[in-house]
């Protein structure tokens, strides 16, 4: 039996290609016509054996009537190629579950909030996390994104999710083989895991977890995943609907309430400074979390699907040890993470970071919280620097400073507040001659607040990518209005 | 039947002596000579045939000016001597009947359908439209351009019209004629009275992702194809599941295409499509439309074999749109040298038949039999046509005496701005169509054929599908197509709304074709051949076993339509014994999981193909063309002539791993043909041949086949007079066909009877066509997913593959005491369980095919039941024994299979 195994190089000739064109070859040239006898039989009476007999003889079961018998001949007769021999023996199926067994484990493990006496996960990798309190996970969520009106609930603002799964593609066979869910109880985070030990049992897992989020503790906690908006979360949802837990497009447990995906705002703050935005790498540069003993996301499914079909192999259950482990890290590093982005959002070190967080706050529709961010950055423009000052400064820190000017006053100017925003632009444009984003907002400012054409003119013009029409325009309304010609410094100046 | 119609009655009149005759049409075809009658020319009252035929105008009557085209057409043709007009078969114009539109149908969509269709269905239209509001599965098989589509898009758009929450999947074989209904239906849709939008969208690997989400969430219908459904729909169904729960109909649009191995795979999509849909509670209609074959509708319940369970299956195949006259021409090049019996070559008639068209400003579709063929006619037709165009001018304004403005002219007259006009010209007009073009070329030459601009286009099969291309007035096949069904839908091309058509059969000079113009009553007397499916195979079964139990667990009691469920048991149990699904026992039984890592769909190639195409490049980085990956050592080897619409290209390097060709454009007065050799070896899995003496008796068997095929060098052939001029060699991989097989020795009696070496390799390979053919036919795939060769010696040795092109190297080891040996193979990578199927049928496959190829209606052995090879035998029979060759022939081949059966018979 070859299960598309495909040995070969080479196509048959006659097949048609993928365009489906079944193009005669020259060496069908010379095919023949079909051979029919001169009666024609139907296909149902083509004198083949019956399916029964069929797949008997293909998948080498005994059938009813004996198999033709093996003759003496060296070589084989008639029998079909047997199979390639199993990779593995495996018992055809698992024994019939004991009557508590219910297909799958909820296991709970706390960790308490101060960091001590935690339970060894991976070689003590959360041990010296920064787990948040229930208050300060809702204040860094509340940084991240804007909460619901009525705020979360304060006994456990959030559930941090984290699937295992048998695949990655979120196809008909990705199974969340582990649901890893942890929020706040007192003063530990508590970590929940449901794991699959039957596969038949994924719709009563699923129906529990759905309870637990759905039961009174839990029913307005936020989501907090990571990742979870373009995986964990339309998993389960297709997971809900294919179990009949929710009607196809109905809202599921996940949904109803807030979701933070956390990849969001890590890649806002360190894309381009981490050497890539995973948990794993991040949870190590912010947390110093250091795994011992880890399994490797891809290894995963592989090492489930040999638990679930020899599960008493040791080998196979110390790895699900370790994938548990892996989830209980991943959740925790989840929370710290959580805390970590909260405090970066709200208390920005350093310029780049301050500029990042502005931006995130700017994208997230937050102008207020943005601008309050980038003040002390604002400040140290002020008073305009001259070349000179900026002259100490490294070219990177100019750029990002730069940036800086251009968002706040970008955020200005949709509060209202025009000669802010132009005496920033102006300064962008003192500081980086021809900056294309600056001469064009200037300029524009000049022509249509400022109705001056003369000085609109001679800073368009600056830019290195100028519009053509604006530069049209602003020539012939120089020349209808007859104004004198501006040079581009002063018209800097009329910008403030 | 052959009806004559009065225009063509002087023609069908001197062109039917040569109708009779069996054998090369008499030199004495010369009767036919008759210069044209003098009250041929202008008589359009008593020409016109008196049936009125629907749909036409009263203005100007292009009907006569077609059929007098066709006229002036064929009697050039004959007149120039180079084919003799074998048969001319006469299909009369035939009036339309008429239905009416359903009572119930939407006022608005009726509007619809009136504007785009005319003001009432035709009679099969509007029994297809009754039959599904009935709740009727449907096949429609009626001939080319009837208005099959109306018979699907109403249906879906009168649905939707009703209950927008309805859906319907439209699968096309090719995304080329998805594109083009998914146009076709929006056409339909914008002609709605500004009612509610019906969103039609194309679902297939070109499709962007923002696209296909919105094809998924908002999309009524969708136009998909078989591969896309096996890996991007169905392994995702749950993405799909509110299009899936409002699933009202399956479209299945040119069912005939999926046959063989590759509609057995089909056949197991669309099984897994009903139970994926049953998981959602929908229980579609299926509405399908075949060209016309043998067996529509057994062909559509064997490929969705949840049908005959329903017994509903409704089919159409009485055409009742209106059709004007159909000419039928068989032409055979003629005899240029009476003692080797050597035929004029029929491309060049191809050519030549072609321009007569041309010449009459005849819009021609031209088949040629493969993607060669079609560079070279473009380029022919292409001179041809500039020759035509610039010979005009120059007829009209002789310049007697001018010598100085002649030398102006250049050495034929003409001024070379007046050739390049003439040339552009001719590259507009005439266009080369086939697999390769990159789809935008592809959609501008349909484009250009659609809007009249191109007059001829040379094509491969590419076109016989029902890309909308408008109508042509004539066809040409270049070769015999192969089949009947093939045939009809070709020649259906032709023929716009209710004017005359015609199609010209150029026969080409292999036995099969010859065939076809000795016998009468081949084509014209026997239905369309059937197209054969057969969904459990288990080998293509199992697989798709696997991938329905990854969409959905497959529980017990769970099985496929068609299938019972002891048996998907019995499959389930195979299965996870040797680890391909994990099974867990339940309440109820049993339930069977694939839940690790990506679909297993992934691995499951529908159509048997395995490697990447290479991609033809030239010199700025463009891609010109694909090529299939295993013709690239035939096509893209350095040094080889890559044509693309009759444009040369020099191969100036391949790069093997990257898949790439880099070409530039050269003036090039040659092409280039790669010469190539199949060495096929059955290797036994179960006992080594090394250091065992041979069996005192040839054996038989299964094993695996190993196949290579090398291309050692190729040769360069002048354009026009087909010389070789030179030869090169080729450097490349050699390209390897791992599959099954199955083998059967002749037995040392038999062939001892057949006393010289020829004698034994060609019966040897006249049964292997026939056994070949007889396997396909009981296993119910196409003939070409089968091979058959005949190898000398043992079973394990490398033999050469006996082909009638490469006969010597065999013989040559039949001399030195090897044994023929049949090897049947299968011919898609890794086998497909055919070869080794037809072994285990045992003795009673020969004795089918003892009983085929001595029932066969032919007087002693025709390439029908003895392969292409027949005359082969007849040079050797002839030049050696002499007397009845034929008898003879037939009997050999008839000893073998008796011999091979007899043998089979002992080893039970």
């Amino acid at each position: 039996m070859n299960f598309g195994t495909r040995l070969s190089l080479m196509r048959p000739a006659a097949r048609t290609s993928t365009q489906a064109e079944a193009d005669a070859r020259p060496s069908d040239a010379t095919a023949a016509p079909t051979l029919e006898p001169p009666t024609r039989p139907t296909q149902r009476d083509s004198g083949l054996p019956s399916f029964s007999q069929r797949l008997r003889a293909a998948t080498g079961r005994a059938a009813e009537p004996a198999p033709p018998a093996a003759a003496s001949d060296p070589i084989r007769t008639s029998a079909p190629i047997p199979p390639p021999a199993p990779r593995r023996a495996l018992v055809a199926s698992k024994p019939a579950p004991a009557s508590a067994d219910k297909g799958f484990v909820h296991a709970q493990l706390a960790l308490p909030l101060e960091a001590v006496a935690r339970p060894n996960l991976l070689g003590g990798a959360v041990d010296s996390v920064r787990i948040p309190d229930a208050v300060a996970l809702a204040e860094s969520l509340d940084a991240v994104a804007t909460l619901p009106p009525d705020g979360l609930p304060s006994h456990c603002p959030a559930v941090l999710l984290d699937l295992e799964t048998t695949g990655l593609s979120r196809d008909a066979g990705c199974v969340p083989f582990m649901v890893g869910l942890a929020w706040h109880e007192g003063s530990a985070l508590v970590v929940h895991q449901w794991i699959l030990s039957r596969l038949s049992s994924e719709a009563a897992m699923l129906r529990e977890v759905a309870a637990v989020l759905r039961g009174p503790y839990l029913s307005r906690a936020a989501i907090v995943t990571y990742n979870g908006a373009s995986f964990d979360i339309p998993l389960l949802r297709t997971r809900f609907v294919r179990h009949r837990l929710a009607r196809p497009g109905a809202p599921t447990a996940v949904d109803g309430r807030p979701h933070f995906d956390l990849l969001v705002a890590a890649r806002r703050l360190w894309k381009g400074r981490a050497p890539d935005c995973r948990l794993s790498t991040l949870e190590r540069l912010q947390l110093s979390v250091q795994r011992r003993g880890d399994i490797h996301g891809s290894e995963i499914a592989e090492v489930y699907w040999r638990w679930i079909r020899e599960p008493t192999d040791p080998w196979a259950q110390a790895q699900l040890d370790t994938i548990k482990a892996h989830n209980q890290v991943d959740l925790v590093s989840l929370a710290g993470l959580a805390a970590a982005i909260g405090t970066r959002l709200t208390r920005p070190r350093g310029l780049v970071e301050i500029f990042r967080a502005a931006d995130h706050h700017a994208r997230q529709q937050r102008p207020t919280r943005a601008l309050t961010i980038l003040r002390p950055a604002l400040d140290a423009l002020n008073p305009t620097p001259s070349p000179r000052s900026g002259a100490r400064q490294t070219p990177q820190t100019i750029q990002t400073l730069q940036s800086v000017a251009l968002l706040a006053a970008d955020l200005l100017r949709k509060a209202g507040e025009h000669d802010r925003a132009a005496s920033l632009w102006a300064w962008v444009c003192r500081g980086n001659p021809g900056d294309p984003d600056a001469h064009d907002r200037l300029a524009k400012h000049l022509e249509h607040r400022l109705r001056d054409p003369s000085a609109a003119l001679s800073v368009a013009a600056r830019s290195i990518s100028p519009c053509p029409r604006r530069l049209a325009r602003l020539t012939r309304k120089v020349e209808a209005s007859g104004a004198a010609p501006v040079t581009f410094h002063a018209a800097l100046a009329r910008s403030g | 039947m052959i009806e004559q119609i009065p225009s063509f009655s002087r023609a069908a009149a001197l062109l039917h002596g040569a109708d009779v005759g069996r054998g090369p049409a008499p030199a004495g075809t010369g009767e036919a000579e008759v210069s044209p009658p003098s009250n041929d020319g202008d008589s359009p009252s008593g020409a016109a045939p008196s049936t009125p035929i629907d749909g036409v105008g009263g203005v100007a009557d292009p009907r006569h000016d077609t059929d007098s085209k066709f006229r002036a057409a064929l009697t050039a043709i004959d007149d120039a001597g180079v084919v003799d007009i074998v048969r001319v078969h006469e299909q009369p114009a035939r009036a339309g009947a008429f239905g009416d539109w359903p009572a119930a149908m939407d006022p608005r969509l009726r509007q619809a359908l009136t504007a785009r269709f005319g003001p009432r269905p035709y009679a099969h239209q509007a029994e297809a439209l009754e039959a599904v509001d009935a709740g009727r599965d449907i096949v429609l098989a009626t001939s080319t351009a009837s208005g099959k589509s109306l018979c699907f898009q109403a249906p879906i758009v009168a649905a939707t019209l009703a209950d927008p929450s309805t859906r319907a999947l439209m699968m096309f074989p090719t995304k080329a004629l998805a594109r083009d209904q998914v146009e076709s239906l929006r056409g339909l849709v914008d002609a709605l009275p500004n009612g509610p939008t019906v969103g039609v969208g194309p679902y297939d690997g070109d499709t962007p992702p923002d696209q296909r989400r919105a094809a998924r969430s908002r999309a009524h219908a969708i136009a998909t194809n078989p591969d896309m459904l096996h890996r991007g729909i169905l392994p995702h169904h749950e993405r799909w599941a509110t299009f899936l729960a409002g699933l009202r109909y399956i479209v299945l649009d040119e069912l005939h295409t999926y046959r063989g191995l590759f509609g057995s795979h089909v056949a197991n999509v669309l099984r897994r499509l009903w139970r994926v849909c049953a998981h959602y509670g929908a229980r579609p209609q299926v509405i399908a439309c075949s060209a016309t074959i043998g067996n529509p509708g057994e062909l559509a319940e064997r490929l969705c074999p949840w049908i005959p369970g329903r017994g509903s299956l409704h089919v159409i195949d009485r055409d009742t749109a209106p059709a004007g006259a159909r000419t039928f021409v068989v032409a055979n090049p003629r005899v240029v040298d009476e003692t080797t019996g050597v035929r004029r070559d029929y491309l060049k008639v191809t050519r030549a038949v072609a321009s007569q068209l041309m010449n009459r400003d005849v819009t021609t579709l031209v088949f040629c039999r493969t993607r060669k063929n079609v560079e070279l006619l473009t380029r022919y037709l292409r001179d041809d046509d500039a020759s035509h165009r610039v010979a005009g001018p120059a007829a009209r304004a002789p310049s007697p005496q001018g010598r100085g403005i002649e030398e102006l002219r250049g050495v034929d007259g003409v001024r070379p701005c007046d050739r390049v006009a003439a040339q552009r010209a001719a590259a507009k007009a005439i266009r080369g169509y086939r697999g390769g073009y990159l789809p935008d070329r592809r959609r501008e030459i349909e484009r250009a054929l659609r809007e009249g601009e191109a007059k001829i286009v040379a094509s491969t099969n590419a076109l016989e599908l029902g890309m909308d291309i408008g109508g042509v007035d004539a066809v040409v096949l270049s070769g015999y197509p192969g089949t009947r069904a093939a045939t009809l839908q070709r020649a259906g091309r032709a023929g716009r709304r209710g004017r005359p058509a015609m199609a010209i059969c150029v026969l080409s000079s292999t036995p099969l074709d010859q065939f076809v113009a000795n016998e009468p009553g081949f084509l014209f007397g026997q239905a369309p051949e059937q197209a054969r499916v057969d969904p459990d195979n288990p080998e293509v079964f199992l697989p798709h076993l696997r991938c329905a139990a990854h969409e959905l667990p497959m529980k017990t009691g769970d099985t496929l339509p068609g299938i019972a469920a002891e048996d998907t048991a019995m499959a389930l149990g195979y299965l996870a014994e040797h680890g391909s699904l994990h099974a867990e026992s339940v309440a109820e039984g049993e339930s069977h999981f694939h839940a690790l890592g990506p679909s297993p769909a992934e691995g499951i190639d529908l159509r048997g193909s395995v490697e990447e195409n290479f991609a033809v490049i030239d010199p700025t980085g463009d891609i010109l063309a694909e090529v299939d990956f295993e013709d690239a050592p035939l096509y893209l080897h350095p040094g080889a002539i890559y044509t693309i619409e009759g444009r040369p290209h020099e191969v100036l390097a391949l790069d093997w791993e990257a898949r790439k060709a880099s070409v530039k454009r050269v003036t090039a007065d040659y092409y280039t043909e790669a010469v190539s050799k199949l060495r096929v070896r059955v290797v036994d899995p179960e006992s080594s041949l090394e250091g065992v003496a041979p069996p005192a008796e040839p054996a038989s068997g299964t094993g695996y086949a190993h196949l290579v095929r090398k291309v050692p060098g190729f040769k360069k052939i002048r354009l026009g007079t087909h010389e070789n001029i030179g030869f090169g060699p080729v450097a490349l991989p050699d390209l390897e066909l791992h599959t099954t097989a199955a083998f059967w020795g002749l037995p040392h009696e038999a062939a001892s009877q057949l006393t010289s070496p020829e004698r034994r390799a060609t019966a040897a390979l006249a049964a292997a066509h026939a056994i070949q053919h007889v396997a396909a036919m009981m296993l119910m795939c196409d003939v070409g997913d089968l091979g058959h060769a005949v190898t000398a010696g043992h079973p394990g040795a490398w033999g050469m593959a006996l082909t009638p092109q490469r006969r010597p190297g065999v013989i040559a080891e039949m001399d030195a005491g090897g044994v023929p040996h049949i090897v049947l193979y299968d011919r898609t990578p890794g086998g497909a369980g055919l070869a080794t199927a037809a072994h285990a049928l045992g003795p009673d496959f020969f004795q089918r095919v003892v009983g085929v190829v001595a029932g066969c209606a032919c007087a002693g052995g025709c390439p029908t039941c003895m392969g292409p090879q027949a005359d082969a035998a007849e040079s050797y029979a002839s030049g050696g024994a002499g007397g009845s060759s034929a008898a003879v022939r037939r009997q050999d081949v008839l000893d073998v299979l008796r011999a091979l059966g007899g043998a089979q018979e002992r080893a039970l």
